[in-house]
């Protein structure tokens, strides 16, 4: 007997010992597929954010020119400067400085005022106004160039291009050259870009009409989504019975949270616009169809949070007196705060984003300036990019690229706080 | 609104009980045989049950109860896993009515009044009759909160010193106020589990309930827990009714003056708790307790 | 040693040891009584003492019950355990000790009818004395839980034995001697008898203190004295 023994366990340590090389082989090729996956989706991310970035960074500051110019008292009107053609006045002092002769029809001073931005007569009419006295007088300006000039400075122009290809002339690259060389050109940060609302012109277009459109917008959504959507969920955990009704509800909100936007723009516009009658293209629209769309998100959220508190707790409390009510409000809920702020919070920042509905409500107009009132018609960034995108100036790509990282930024910090909030909770707890 | 009273919340010299003495209990048809006491004095009856079955949607859990409980002594529930004890212990502050699809017949009186009754409020009964469960569960909250909850919710106090007062004697009756003292304002999660399970009878008896139900108190705790808790009992017992549920018959016999033993639902024999563990009437007690089982 | 968490346990081994305690002061007393009735032939005394043996019965009886109760309820281990099982094993002793005591007594009372034996009964006070010194002893070890008192009494078992042996050489004497004493020197030799059985059970007392406190047995040989002789030649009575 003891002869049979001594010879199995040799076999059956064989046994094992074979079977464990493949169990250890299989754990490394796991731990390895696993690597993979997350260096594939690093990478993902590295060239989706890398390309952006690189599209986007030279839309962060612009070149102005540092021009003299002599405010020639015969063409100021000392009591309406506004009215001086400005842009033509520097246009011809530079043609002048550049010592390059105008024709009759004034083409070169045409296409040297072409260099510069609008903004420019803006400026200059300021500075007179605020100090009438430099009438007669040679005012250094800062002058910001137009968006082709600025492109030509930032490389996307280039003389090798044929010239039929391109927007500014042979001419025109000569002159920047020069006024480069003199060392007049300089750059700055693009404060455009935050304080302006959106414009024709791309030097002069920014993202606050957006930024301040979609803040709206947010707060119109939070208002409605939150506290109905924890409302619901709360009463549907708690409180109602459980039969096959409740089922059917729970069945229906699951399905929503998967509906596609853009029906939810449909019925925007269906509802809201057709129906009841609100301004198009407004915040309150934009807020309500969001709310709609973020409402199954926090009623999962929040539910899941709620089944996640300890039954233990629910039975401490009641068995001390406490009604339902006060169970569900003075010791679930709190105790489910985290992942019920954290999930409003994530459905907030994925409202943000959306931007189907709100070309559906009528977001993708052309709106100047920033709102001042939920009810006028407003931008909001996700539409303001996609309208960037599909303009004809050139310029515009890159400001594309801006207002995306603008948006990124603005959720990055949605959901760091998100995460912040939570852990603050987490430890009260 | 039926069952009325509470005892008003008294400071470290209790006050004196008003508990009329219940009516003598009358002999219900399925009575089980009762062991003779051997002059162990047992209180007047505190509750009084009588026919309760329970059942969860078919099931049948519990058979045609009935027991009296008698006041200011512990009663120990033993039996094996799924017996029902548990469930019984439960029907008696309605927290059956939380399980859904749970039905409860029969009467439960407590102090003459029938609990299951519909115009009695759970909400309330639950301030008269208190629970200790297995697992420690103070709530997230300081150690103060935990126990000024019962008497906030319930507005037991009109003013913080009187809240103050209570805090300090229930701490105190459940020999917990020593090592609390100076951290009164920290989290009650932080506390070892005896101290856990010690705060949770603090805020228990904050409310001065009647009853107090405990449910397989000390079975996640360790044994020098355990001996601090039974001893906490021991000095309860003369105050409250106590009805505690224990899967450890040797917990049973320290701590209890009667015992009843459950099987299958049915209640099999109950008594003195010398004599259950000394000589049992019946044969499946007998068998219990001796590890027989099975 | 600490206090038991569960202070009622405490208080309950506690009495269990006093009553054991009591038990042991009745049975001292009615030994010493006992012995006292025969010397002095006091007639009262002897029936006091074997009315008093009821109680004795009745403390063996209840704390018997008591210790039956505490296994049963407390589950007691360790140096607890011994204390519950010497309390019982005492009661026992004690009330074989009362036993004896009551049958002193009751020959007390028949003696007291003859003629009285000075020097033999004197002789028999005399191994009363060392007796109930050892049942003293013995106890007051348990008291103190002290084991030097138990082994002392253990050891000294052999003294008991002398007197015995003296005192049965002596009446055998008497008898030879002067046949109408038998009958009175009998009943001085049982009770010389239940006297040296008395110093056994207070042997047995200090064997069973000493395993409730060390835990181990009383080992070796108990010391015995040699056993008794009769005298070769008769002693005639002058």
């Amino acid at each position: 007997m003891t002869e049979a023994t001594s010879t199995i366990a040799p076999a059956r340590a064989d046994r094992l010992k074979a079977g464990l090389k493949g169990r250890y082989a299989r754990e490394r090729r796991f731990k390895l597929y696993g690597i993979l996956a997350v260096s594939v989706a690093i990478g993902f991310l590295v060239l989706l954010l890398g390309r952006i970035i690189e599209q986007g960074h030279t839309a962060f500051y612009a070149h102005e020119v540092t021009l003299p110019v002599y405010m020639d008292p015969a063409r100021i009107d000392a009591s309406y400067p506004q009215g001086t053609n400005f842009e033509l006045l520097v246009a011809e002092q530079e043609l002048v400085r550049l010592g390059v002769t105008d024709d009759a029809e004034g083409t070169k001073a045409n296409a040297m005022r072409s260099l510069f931005s609008s903004e420019l007569k803006y400026r200059a009419a300021d500075i007179i106004r605020a100090r009438p006295h430099l009438i007669g007088h040679t005012v250094t300006i800062p002058a910001p160039t137009s968006d082709e000039a600025d492109l030509y400075y930032k490389g996307e122009i280039s003389i090798e291009t044929p010239a039929d290809q391109r927007r500014l002339s042979d001419e025109q690259i000569g002159w920047l050259d020069r006024m480069k060389a003199d060392g007049a050109v300089r750059t700055h940060f693009n404060t455009a870009l935050f304080t302006k609302g959106d414009s024709t012109e791309p030097e002069l277009a920014g993202v606050l009409g957006a930024l301040v459109g979609s803040a709206l917008m947010l707060m119109v959504t939070a208002i409605i989504a939150i506290p109905i959507g924890i409302g619901a969920a709360v009463y549907l955990e708690e409180f109602s019975a459980k039969n096959r009704l409740t089922d059917l509800i729970e069945v229906n909100i699951n399905n929503l949270a998967a509906v596609p936007s853009i029906v939810y723009g449909l019925l925007g516009v269906a509802v809201f616009i057709n129906w009841a009658h609100l301004p198009r293209s407004s915040p309150i629209v934009g807020g309500l169809v969001l709310a709609l769309m973020a409402l199954p998100t926090i009623i999962i959220a929040t539910r899941s949070s709620l089944k996640a508190v300890p039954p233990s707790i629910r039975e401490a409390a009641l068995a001390m007196g406490a009604s339902r009510t006060q169970t569900v409000f003075q010791h679930v809920l709190p105790l489910a705060m985290p992942g019920v702020m954290t999930g409003s919070i994530i459905s907030m920042a994925h409202a943000l984003g959306e931007t189907a509905p709100l070309l559906l409500i009528g977001m993708v107009s052309f709106v100047p300036g920033v709102p001042h009132s939920i009810a006028e018609p407003t931008g909001a960034l996700p539409s303001l990019v996609y309208i960037w995108e599909n303009a004809s100036e050139r310029a515009f790509h890159e400001r594309t690229a801006a207002a995306i990282l603008v948006l990124l930024t603005f959720m990055i910090v949605m959901n760091a706080a998100a995460i912040v909030l939570r852990r603050r909770f987490e430890r009260r707890w | 609104m039926k069952f009325p009273y509470f005892r008003a919340p008294d400071g470290l010299d209790g006050g004196a009980s008003d508990t009329a003495l219940a009516p003598a209990p009358t002999t219900p048809a399925m009575r089980v045989p009762e062991v003779t006491s051997h002059g162990e004095p047992v209180g007047p009856t505190k509750i009084a049950v009588k026919n309760v079955s329970v059942f969860y949607g078919e099931k049948q859990a519990l058979h045609e109860v009935s027991l009296d409980i008698p006041d200011k002594t512990v009663t120990a529930f033993i039996g094996p896993s799924g017996c029902g004890k548990s469930t019984f212990l439960r029907c008696m502050n309605r927290m059956n009515d939380t399980i859904q699809g749970c039905k409860v017949t029969g009467r439960i009186e407590m102090d003459g009044e029938d609990v299951n009754d519909r115009t009695v409020d759970p909400v309330l009964l639950r301030a008269q009759v208190g629970m200790v469960f297995q697992k420690p569960n103070p709530f997230p909250k300081t150690i103060y909160e935990n126990v000024a909850y019962g008497p906030k919710i319930h507005g037991l106090t009109t003013n913080k010193s009187e809240l103050d007062d209570i805090v300090h004697a229930s701490l105190k009756r459940a020999g917990l106020w020593d090592e609390v003292a100076d951290r009164l304002h920290s989290a009650g999660t932080g506390l070892s589990g005896g101290q856990q399970q010690r705060l949770v009878i603090a805020r228990a008896i904050a409310v001065n309930p009647e009853v107090i139900l405990m449910d397989e108190p000390c079975s996640a705790l360790d044994p020098i827990a355990t001996a601090k808790i039974e001893e906490l009992i021991d000095e309860l017992r003369e105050r409250y009714c106590i009805v505690i549920v224990t899967h450890s018959m040797a917990q049973a016999a320290r701590v209890s003056q009667r015992t009843a033993f459950f099987h299958m639902g049915r209640l099999i024999e109950h008594g003195p708790t010398e004599d259950i563990f000394t000589n049992p009437h019946e044969r499946r007690t007998l068998d219990y307790i001796t590890g027989r089982f099975g | 040693m600490n206090q038991h968490t569960v202070k009622a346990y405490g208080d309950e081994l506690n009495q269990l040891t006093a009553e054991v305690a009591r038990m042991g002061g009745l049975a001292e007393a009615q030994v010493a009584d006992a012995v006292e009735s025969v010397a002095r032939r006091d007639v009262a005394l002897a029936r006091a003492v074997v009315e008093r043996d009821v109680k004795l019965d009745a403390m063996h009886r209840d704390i018997e019950k008591k210790a039956i109760r505490l296994i049963a309820l407390r589950q007691p281990v360790a140096s607890d355990l011994r204390k519950t099982l010497t309390a019982m094993r005492m009661a026992v002793e004690l009330e074989r000790t009362g036993d004896l005591a009551k049958s002193i007594s009751k020959r007390a009372l028949q003696l007291a009818e003859t003629e009285p034996m000075q020097p033999l009964t004197r002789s028999i006070e005399r191994m009363g004395r060392l007796v109930s010194a050892r049942l003293r002893d013995v106890l007051d070890a348990h008291a103190a839980s002290e084991i030097d008192g138990a082994t002392t009494v253990w050891a000294s078992d052999d003294e008991v034995d002398e007197h015995y042996n003296a005192l049965f050489r002596e009446l055998l004497t008497y008898m030879m001697g002067d046949p109408r004493t038998i009958g009175a020197c009998t009943h001085l030799l049982f009770m010389a008898k239940n006297l040296e059985r008395i110093g056994d059970h207070a042997t047995n007392i200090a064997e069973s203190i000493y395993y409730e406190i060390t835990g181990d047995e009383l080992t070796g040989e108990r010391p015995r004295g040699a056993p008794a002789t009769t005298p070769d030649t008769p002693v005639t009575d002058a």
